[in-house]
């Protein structure tokens, strides 16, 4: 049986991977460094959760395609509403990160306005008998196989699943426009490949995958409105090292992310109750979000590029 | 004559929306230097601003537990202790003003350190990174703050003590004071604020915004000024925090809308003011905090006056949601429709106009002067 440190380890890093090459797509796409990428998970965890509560799904895995979709409709909604206009009038970088900030608030506060506030006061009453609410997934029981958590199952699988399907993706025609659209956006216009289609497309994938990483992130952990505050910190530090211009390196650097912050902060939480004694562990708990903030400062630092530019033989050559 | 009864009600009437005011207005001048002028993205406001008041509030706090040789838990024992520090304030108005001098030093070497900290890794990046790490410090103050019990005593906060509050009370109009202090404070940053834009920093400013490769071609340091600019910024987002606690003097740390600083009302409301007045304007900004307070309080005005029925059933998805999702949707109609705000941003003309043709004609007058000079020697 695994330890269940490592279990969380490997699911959140598996859950931040999927949030991460999300951003690192649409960053690639259209340039543009999506500041509601986190929010596009929170509209997911509600859209999801809502679904297996109301629609009385059997489990909350069942509810995933509802949150994937959801995250992949908010994703093109902010391209339509609010990139596309703005990249037509030419506005620079600092205003499209301001629109995709505002963008993310409207998502934050709808969500906070419609499932947080009005679906459970109108259902109060229905979601008291039932015991857990639309944030609280993760109290209710996983299923088991063979004494493996559900969950412990299910991430790592959709990771792999997704890494394939983008492989296979950028193998076919959509996927060679894609790079062309990435690598030379004017050249790929004249070559008659439709870039605004690339760029729909691109963002409908970001939020999808984002989506599939919000409603696994529910069942795993609780999830208020408030979650992107929480989720925004690991996303830019695993898109960060894993240098935004490569969607494996997004992978990477989101799941070694997920993975050092709650494997790291669980030693230190046990290191410093064994060391000063009952209760320092739970104050060194509070640092948890340091660690991808430090991973990302030490990225920028030494490798800012990420580590997809790091050239690991020479390294490993040297060493 | 002027009846003293009603000239006191509209004062305290006017107390708040003046107090937020002068915040706001300071906050979004601080952004304006930022992103109006020098085109760099703070996307961490809240973590200057929570950093200034927090650190300045508990410090000054733990202070005066200490001056007045207090003994026991001073978050469980927080409201004895608070009521003994404020009647030590009442009581010594020197003590007060020092506190309060402080509290405004070590907010301003707050902010000012960590404005060059936390920029310092991606400073020399382009402005996403910048963006990007900000924002995560900033998300990471606030969670570290709630969850560090030693620093504020947990989501229940503490008080900061009020010694701007507490010398009012010796002049018998407390909301008065700290009202004219803010508005003190709020002139000086706005006078410093236009001075900057006037100056040719100023215009320097604005060159590195339009285009940082012809800067740096003409000599200008640019991640210097862009370190400095966010220095100097943060050290006044940093005394923008201890104006906040000094009308609202308790600190309750988190990420919550309900929490005393937060991503939204400290980080994106100045951006929205900004944009909403006009970038890279500062009589823009001023309109701005004006029309975003007109906005916030008609809205809320608006919903009570629409009877208790319509407001019950907004309370169903909670009117500060309306609110938020009205503000971002504003904003970003502002960029699409009308990216240059209300009073667009104007060419600063740096002399006054008969100068500059005193200039102009002594500049076109000097090359004839010399064909003169050269036709009389030729002849």
């Amino acid at each position: 049986m695994l330890d269940p440190t490592i279990s969380n380890a490997i699911v959140y890093g598996c859950l931040y991977a999927m949030m991460c090459v999300g951003l690192t797509l649409t960053y690639m796409t259209t340039k543009v460094p999506n500041f509601a990428h986190a929010n596009f998970v929170v509209v997911a965890i509600f859209s999801g959760a809502s679904a297996f509560i109301f629609g009385g799904f059997a489990t909350p895995y069942l509810g995933l395609p509802v949150a994937a979709l959801a995250g992949g409709a908010s994703a093109v909604l902010l391209y339509l509403l609010v990139l596309r206009p703005l990249t037509r009038r030419g506005a620079n970088l600092v205003v499209l990160m301001i629109a995709t900030l505002a963008a993310g608030i409207v998502f934050d506060s709808f969500v906070a306005a419609t499932f947080f506030s009005y679906l459970q006061s109108v259902n109060a009453r229905f979601l008291a008998d039932k015991g857990y609410y639309l944030y609280s997934l993760n109290q209710l029981p996983d299923f088991q196989v063979f004494g493996v958590k559900g969950i412990l199952i299910i991430a790592p699988v959709a990771l792999a699943l997704m890494t394939v399907a983008i492989t296979l993706l950028l193998r076919t025609r959509f996927g060679v426009a894609m790079r062309a659209a990435i690598e030379n956006p004017n050249l790929a216009r004249i070559l008659g490949i439709d870039v605004e289609r690339v760029y729909l497309v691109s963002w409908f994938i970001a939020g999808f995958l984002a989506g599939i990483g919000g409603g696994l992130y529910s069942i795993q952990s609780p999830s208020p409105p408030t979650t992107s505050s929480n989720i925004i910190v690991d996303i830019f530090s695993g898109v960060v090292l894993g240098g935004i211009s490569s969607i494996y390196g997004g992978i990477i650097g989101g799941f070694i992310v997920g993975f050092s912050e709650t494997f790291v902060i669980r030693q230190l939480t046990v290191f410093a109750d064994n060391y000063w004694g009952f209760a320092a562990g739970s104050q060194v708990a509070a640092f948890q979000k340091g660690i991808p903030l430090a991973i990302m400062i030490i990225t920028l630092l030494v490798i800012p590029k990420g580590l997809v530019s790091v050239n690991w033989r020479k390294l490993l050559r040297l060493g | 004559m002027v009846d003293l009864g009603s000239l006191a009600f509209v004062v305290s009437a006017l107390t708040l929306p003046g107090e937020m005011f002068c915040f706001f207005l300071v906050v979004s001048l601080t952004v304006n230097l930022e992103f109006g002028y020098a085109g760099v993205p703070n996307f961490g406001k809240v973590l200057f601003i929570s950093l200034g008041a927090f650190v300045a509030g508990s410090f000054a706090y733990r202070l005066m537990v200490y001056l007045l040789n207090l003994k026991g838990d001073i978050f469980g024992l927080q409201n004895l202790f608070i009521t003994e520090i404020n009647n030590k304030l009442a009581a010594n108005p020197y003590l007060a003003v020092e506190l309060f001098l402080f509290m405004i030093v070590v907010a301003a070497a707050m902010g000012g350190f960590f404005g060059f900290l936390a920029s310092y890794p991606a400073i020399r990046l382009r402005e996403d990174y910048l963006g990007m790490l900000l924002l995560a410090a900033g998300e990471f103050f606030l969670i570290f703050s709630q969850a560090y019990l030693p620093f504020l005593g947990g989501a229940e906060g503490v008080n900061a003590p009020a010694p701007v509050f507490y010398i009012g009370t010796i002049v018998g109009q407390p909301d008065l004071v700290v009202l004219g202090v803010l508005a003190a404070a709020a002139i000086l940053i706005y006078v410093y604020s236009e001075r900057v834009g006037r100056s040719p920093l100023g215009r320097t400013l604005r060159a590195l915004r339009d285009n940082d490769v012809a800067s740096e071609a003409v000599g200008k340091d640019v991640v210097a000024l862009r370190r400095n600019v966010l220095i100097v910024s943060s050290a006044i987002a940093g005394i923008a925090g201890v104006m906040w606690i000094s009308f609202q003097p308790l600190m309750t740390p988190g990420t919550t809308p309900e929490a005393t600083f937060n991503r939204l009302t400290d980080t994106f409301i100045p951006f929205v003011i900004v944009i909403l007045g006009g970038a890279a304007n500062n009589r823009g900004v001023l309109l701005g905090t004006f029309v975003y307070l007109l906005i916030y309080n008609a809205f809320s005005q608006g919903v009570t006056a629409l009877g208790p029925s319509v407001q019950n059933a907004l309370s169903l998805v909670g009117i500060d949601n309306l609110k938020l999702m009205l503000i971002g949707g504003l904003l970003i109609f502002i960029l699409i429709r009308r990216p240059q705000g209300l009073i667009p941003e104007k060419p600063t003309l740096t002399m006054s106009r008969a100068k500059l043709k005193e200039v102009a004609e002594s500049v076109i007058a000097k090359p004839q002067e010399k064909e003169q000079q050269q036709e009389k020697a030729s002849s």
